[in-house]
């Protein structure tokens, strides 16, 4: 029983822990092209579910399209939130986009908070279905999560790592003023970069919202908490990284309540980010890309 | 080619570049030199649109640019390489030229998929071309980090001419090469100017531009102190003294 | 019905409170046996856990000690889970219009003590009232209502006069006027005091029917 329990927890663990990776992958991205924390990222991630949900309430449709209109809204919030906490803002002062981000973390909890009286609503099902083999259970929803993660993961690298607009993207983060001398437009490179991880966010909003059955503002703290979490343990600016890390603090947190409850497991969350950081504070992968 | 009018920059009360005038003919290569600090790297920074301009004009090919955004002035031909190296260390040596190629893309329009997918098929063939040129061939795969210092200067003047320019601002090329590859770089930069691309060259390396340039402009704190041809710009006695008189 | 089951918000004083301090300790003496409890946060979004110790328990009633957004996730992982107690028993908190919003299906049947439902005229107007502007009157807010008319009758009753120089003089009888009250009048009758000035409230039992709280029991009739 002992050992069926501890695997099913490593197993649900390691299924929940890819949402962390997937909005882990929102902050790490940003951070590796403009070298900077989007703050808002997770609120505005949970905002394009709730736009989604209101929309697909509204004219109907099949609880799947939620999460392609997610993407969409969520798209446009990154670039809003670029326009209005990256564009007009001095990327010299390290302090500058973090304060405008938090701020826009504020706003956007608080107009989710006016729009729905702060109620949580409930999300439907997008993928359902529960495989059971025994004793042992695998949701189903989380299994799509978890392979939608994956499948974003490889289309980021793809287009990181094989497309000329990718390789533009570095170039910018590596060489920004060897950048714009070669003809790429930073500002166009990093408002492209928040859409993609806005549409990421939303996707991942909308997919966590199923995951949960519900959207609420209290979704929005621990998402971000856990989400920069994963950033850091992942290694600021690696995609794999974030991922892996991810599954591994969402299995570490079931874990840890498992043996040690509820009570005591987010003690060991912190731990586990503390022993990082202190043993290795460049991530799972440590190669973090340094401007040269 | 080139024309700067008047051109100044201050920076507070330091007049890094002070009412400035030239005139580079196409097809030439032109030497800016002068003392450490007296304006060279920033008259460049102000002809690529780095930095904005004071006061006064910069005219490119018959064209006012003195406003135009870094990437308008590079679409209409202007390319530079950097006197402290700015390579993209984490790309390959391929993938430093194929960046490069924006500002072709730019020009041309390409759409948006051979632009930025990768759909170009002429890319592999020029990026070869550039990287014999330059002697990199066998190194394409490369990380640009790990370069071998003089590679990286090659790299850096291969990246400039992927954008195909019309006029070519080279900061300091020769700047720690030693003299086999001060040779090869001075035959370069020839070849380069008799393929029609105007250069504009600044060198602390007396020998190398004197050897090179049709004609020379030396600047001290921000004027225009002589110009001429080598020969002329040596015998000015305001070069002499500003050489003897500084440190450098 | 003899067995039960708990689930606690282990970080929320009164979820705590309700569980540990009220319901198990009567469970216990009415001749219930008390199963345990499973264990979550106020921000928990993940119940495999939780609702498999519910799962194997099986337990005849469950007890739900939290606030909405993790009763809701709790009863969703339950229903994937097959979890099906025989009775459902939420925290008074819980009968709002949140958990009908958040988990309306899941919901389904659970019963909950509470402070209010429109079952008095007083209180259906004032339920009609706040329909009105868009408001659902719950308990919560129906406490809140009724504080600010325990505040108006002390007002009248005290001859408040709300003028500049009777500042110092109109708060002093306000306490007095509030301090004096044995009990107060609240929209579903009449509320008492403890010594210790605790409220003892008239109470009622709504179940969740079709997405909608009804009265399942009214001990005031
Ligand atoms: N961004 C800047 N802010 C303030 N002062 C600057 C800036 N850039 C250059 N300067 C100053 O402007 C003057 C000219 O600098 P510049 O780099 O153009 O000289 P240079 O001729 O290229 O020198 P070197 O031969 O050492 O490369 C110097 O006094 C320098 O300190
Ligand atoms: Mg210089």
């Amino acid at each position: 029983m002992l050992l069926v329990d501890l695997a099913q927890s490593i197993l649900d663990g390691v299924l929940f822990g890819a949402t962390y990776a997937l909005i882990g992958i929102g902050f790490t991205l940003v951070f590796g092209v403009m070298h900077k924390i989007n703050m808002a990222y997770a609120a505005a991630s949970v905002g394009g579910a709730y736009a989604a949900l209101r929309l697909i309430t509204l004219i109907g449709g099949p609880a799947w399209a939620s999460l392609l209109i997610a993407a969409a809204v969520g798209g446009l919030f990154g670039l809003f939130i670029y326009w209005l906490c990256f564009r007009f803002i001095p990327l010299s002062n390290p302090l500058a986009t973090l304060m405008s981000t938090v701020g826009m973390f504020l706003l956007a909890e608080e107009i989710i908070v006016h729009t729905t009286d702060g109620m949580p609503q409930n999300y439907p099902v997008v993928v359902g279905g529960i495989l059971h083999l025994g004793e042992f259970m695998i949701r189903g929803d989380l299994v799509f999560v978890f392979a939608c993660a994956i499948l974003a993961m490889l289309i980021l690298l793809y287009l990181l790592y094989r497309t000329k607009l990718g390789t533009a993207t570095r170039a910018v983060s590596q060489q920004p003023i060897a950048a714009q001398l070669v003809g790429i437009r930073i500002n166009q490179v990093n408002a492209l970069t928040f859409v993609v991880t806005g549409m990421l966010g939303g996707f991942a909003g909308a997919l966590i919202g199923s995951a949960v059955g519900l959207l609420s503002p209290l979704l929005v703290v621990p998402l971000t908490i856990k989400g920069l979490i994963v950033t850091v343990i992942g290694g600021l600016g690696s995609i794999p990284g974030a991922i892996i890390a991810g599954l591994l603090v969402g299995m570490a947190e079931n874990v840890f309540q498992y043996f040690r409850g509820v009570t005591e497991r987010d003690i060991y969350v912190m731990l586990l980010l503390f022993i990082f950081l202190v043993f290795r504070p460049g991530g799972i992968f440590s190669t973090t890309v340094k401007r040269d | 080619m080139l024309e700067l009018a008047n051109l100044s920059k201050h920076f507070g009360g330091v007049r890094a570049v002070d009412s400035l005038n030239l005139k580079i003919e196409p097809g030439q290569i032109f030497g800016l030199i002068g003392p450490n600090g007296s304006g060279k790297s920033t008259t460049v920074n102000l002809i690529t649109g780095l930095l904005d301009v004071t006061h006064g004009s910069i005219t490119l090919a018959g064209e006012e640019i003195t406003r135009l955004p870094t990437h308008v002035r590079l679409s209409s031909g202007i390319a530079r390489t950097f006197q402290n190296i700015r390579l993209f260390g984490q790309l390959t040596v391929w993938q430093n030229l194929w960046v490069a190629e924006n500002a072709r893309a730019q020009r041309e329009r390409t759409n948006f998929f051979s632009r930025w997918m990768g759909g170009d098929r002429g890319a592999r063939a020029r990026i070869t071309r550039a990287l014999e040129f330059s002697g990199l061939a066998d190194k394409a795969d490369e990380l640009a980090a790990n370069l071998a210092f003089g590679e990286q200067r090659r790299l850096e003047l291969a990246r400039a001419l992927a954008a195909e320019p019309k006029l070519l601002l080279l900061d300091e090329p020769a700047a720690g090469m030693n003299p086999e590859e001060i040779g090869a770089l001075d035959d370069r930069i020839r070849q380069i100017r008799d393929s029609g691309i105007t250069v504009l060259l600044i060198e602390h390396h007396m020998e190398l531009i004197m050897a090179i340039a049709d004609r020379i402009a030396v600047l001290n704190f921000g004027q225009k102190i002589a110009e001429g041809t080598p020969a002329e710009v040596q015998a000015h006695p305001a070069v002499r003294e500003a050489y003897l008189g500084t440190a450098g | 019905m003899k067995s039960i089951f708990g689930g606690v918000e282990e970080d929320f004083a009164h979820s705590r409170a309700t569980w540990y301090a009220v319901m198990k300790e009567v469970a216990a003496k009415e001749g219930f046996e008390v199963k345990g409890e499973a264990k979550w946060l106020l921000n928990d979004t993940n119940f495999t856990n939780q609702a498999r110790e519910a799962r194997r328990a099986a337990a005849d009633i469950m007890v739900i000690s939290a606030h909405p957004f993790t009763t809701c996730g709790m009863l969703k992982e339950m229903a994937r889970q097959g979890v099906a107690p025989k009775l459902l028993v939420g925290l008074t908190s819980s009968s709002s219009l949140e958990t009908l919003q958040g988990c309306a299906k899941e919901a389904e049947a659970i019963i909950i003590p509470t402070s209010f439902a429109p079952v008095t005229p007083e209180a259906q107007a004032a339920a009609d009232n706040a329909a009105k502007f868009n408001g659902s009157l719950d308990l919560h807010s129906a406490a809140a209502y009724e504080n600010v008319m325990i505040l108006k009758q002390v007002i009248e009753s005290e001859g408040i006069m709300a003028k500049p120089d009777t500042l110092q003089d109109d708060r002093n009888k306000i306490r007095a006027g509030l301090a004096k009250l044995q009990q107060t009048t609240g929209l579903l009758g009449v509320t008492k005091r403890t010594p210790d000035r605790e409220a003892i409230k008239p109470f009622l039992f709504v179940h969740a029917k079709a997405g909608k709280w009804e009265v399942l029991h009214n001990p005031l009739n």
